[in-house]
């Protein structure tokens, strides 16, 4: 084949797309042809570059995340009858044994959080900062609350990642939202100062006092509560608890 | 859906995250309209997984019901449907043998360096893709961004295969040509030392 006839299939060669006999014949060619290799090459190289240029974005990821979680939860089959029984006892033994852990969960800062990661996971709340980056998040905060906010760099390490944040009100109280994902679910950061414990009666007397447990399970939820050298940090999410508590004692680390 | 498909779907989401984020971002007309987009596409594609053959490309069938809903998305628009059908027009080739020879002149020096030319034209290059007519745009985006076979484009496309050669050969030579109408306009040839000022 000539040269112009070989150029004719740069693309489709790039693409994979020929029979092994004509690419043979490419391969040949290019072998012996330095222009062509070079016409080739840099066929390639811009095909590359235009593809790489085409990327996502911050908020085409988190519009993903989202959607995945959203497409996750509405698929859920409907429960067999058996395993309606198998909840119902759950739910019996639950209650009974977990009387504590239930009327704790009542308490009105986790109750509070919770309702408000709710609004976010029903699309009712949208983020006033997206970004990936922890300092971006922080200086969003600077002169909106009397406290600074320090958010933890190690954590998208450990797959959580940052997507953004806003300022909310718990109570009245303004506090910082932060938004994090792990593994596209969505998990809530709520920062207050110390002095505004005040206005969470029940929280004020549970979190100073050493049975209180750290975590509570609502539903599907789980609520995360610690004190910190600044104020109280709240994490809500379906994921595990563990994974609250990591993010939750990183906040707690960053604020001594 | 029951629980071992849900963590299947998860699983199998993850590998393809990026391409289709990307493809559903660039296929969307409006920027507004990307949430939607993948609400809509992922929403439909865990209804259906029950249809997806393992052993088969996911992520050519995921983007199917991407393209479907970035297809509704735009449709929504209608001045958009008024370009499209311009574009979708073949228009007659009135470039002068001048303006030939500066796009030649310039495509070749493109070539010589594409990192560094296309490295300067990012929100240009968008551009360029978005003003592809529908279809078009759609399969030289499957291809790129996607990286998906021939044979896999015309499946998800429902269209022949040589339909799908043709429009990806016409969208890069369009791609191309408005390229090089960037790099010209912003002086990137003459950068290089003024020898291609024509």
């Amino acid at each position: 084949m000539q040269c112009d006839e070989i150029r004719r299939w740069i693309s489709p060669h790039l693409d994979s797309e020929l029979d092994p006999h004509t690419n043979f014949e490419i391969a040949q060619h290019l072998d012996g042809c330095a222009a062509c290799r070079q016409a080739f090459e840099a066929e390639r190289q811009l095909e590359t570059s235009v593809a790489a240029s085409l990327s996502s974005d911050p908020q085409t990821e988190a519009a993903w995340d989202q959607a995945v979680h959203r497409a996750i939860a509405g698929s859920r089959s409907r429960p067999r009858r058996w395993q309606l029984a198998v909840a119902a006892v759950a739910l019996f033994v639950g209650l009974v044994g977990g009387w504590r852990g239930w009327t704790m969960a009542r308490q009105d800062l986790v109750r509070t959080a919770l309702r408000n990661h709710q609004e976010y996971l029903a699309n009712r709340m949208t983020l006033d900062v997206q970004s990936g980056a922890p300092q971006t998040a922080e200086a969003f905060f600077v002169n909106k609350l009397p406290f600074p906010v320090r958010c933890p760099r190690n954590l998208t390490d450990q797959g959580i990642r940052l997507i953004g944040a806003r300022l909310c009100h718990l109570n009245h109280v303004p506090v910082a939202y932060i938004l994090y994902h792990v593994d596209s679910r969505p998990i809530s950061v709520f920062l207050l100062d110390a002095d505004s414990l005040g206005q969470f009666r029940q929280a004020a007397e549970t979190l100073g006092h050493p049975d209180a447990p750290r975590g509570y399970r609502v539903g599907r939820s789980v609520i995360v509560t610690a004190r910190s050298a600044l104020g109280v940090i709240c994490a809500v999410g379906e994921v595990p608890q563990a994974t609250l508590e990591r993010i939750v004692d990183s906040y707690a680390s960053e604020s001594t | 859906m029951d629980r071992r498909s849900r963590d299947r779907f998860t699983e199998l989401l993850k590998p393809v995250a990026r391409a289709a984020q990307a493809y559903a971002r660039h296929l969307a007309w409006s920027r507004n309209d990307v949430e939607d987009i993948l609400q809509t596409a992922l929403l439909d594609a865990s209804r259906k997984f029950g249809d997806y053959a393992e052993g088969t490309s996911f992520k050519a069938w995921l983007l199917q019901f991407v393209t479907y809903a970035a297809f509704n998305a735009n449709r929504r628009h209608e001045q958009i449907d008024a370009h499209e059908l311009m574009a979708d027009t073949e228009a007659p080739d009135r470039l002068s043998a001048v303006e030939v020879l500066t796009h030649e002149v310039a495509y070749a020096e493109m070539l010589k360096a594409p990192d560094r030319m296309l490295g300067q034209l990012g929100p240009e290059i968008q551009e360029a893709v978005r003003a592809l007519p529908a279809k078009r745009r759609s399969i030289f985006l499957l291809r790129a961004i996607g990286e998906l076979s021939y044979r896999e484009i015309a499946d998800v496309l429902a269209v022949p295969v040589g339909t799908v050669m043709g429009e990806l050969w016409r969208a890069r030579k369009e791609l191309r040509a408005a390229l090089c109408e960037y790099v010209q306009q912003q002086g990137l040839l003459r950068e290089e030392g003024g020898t291609h000022a024509v």
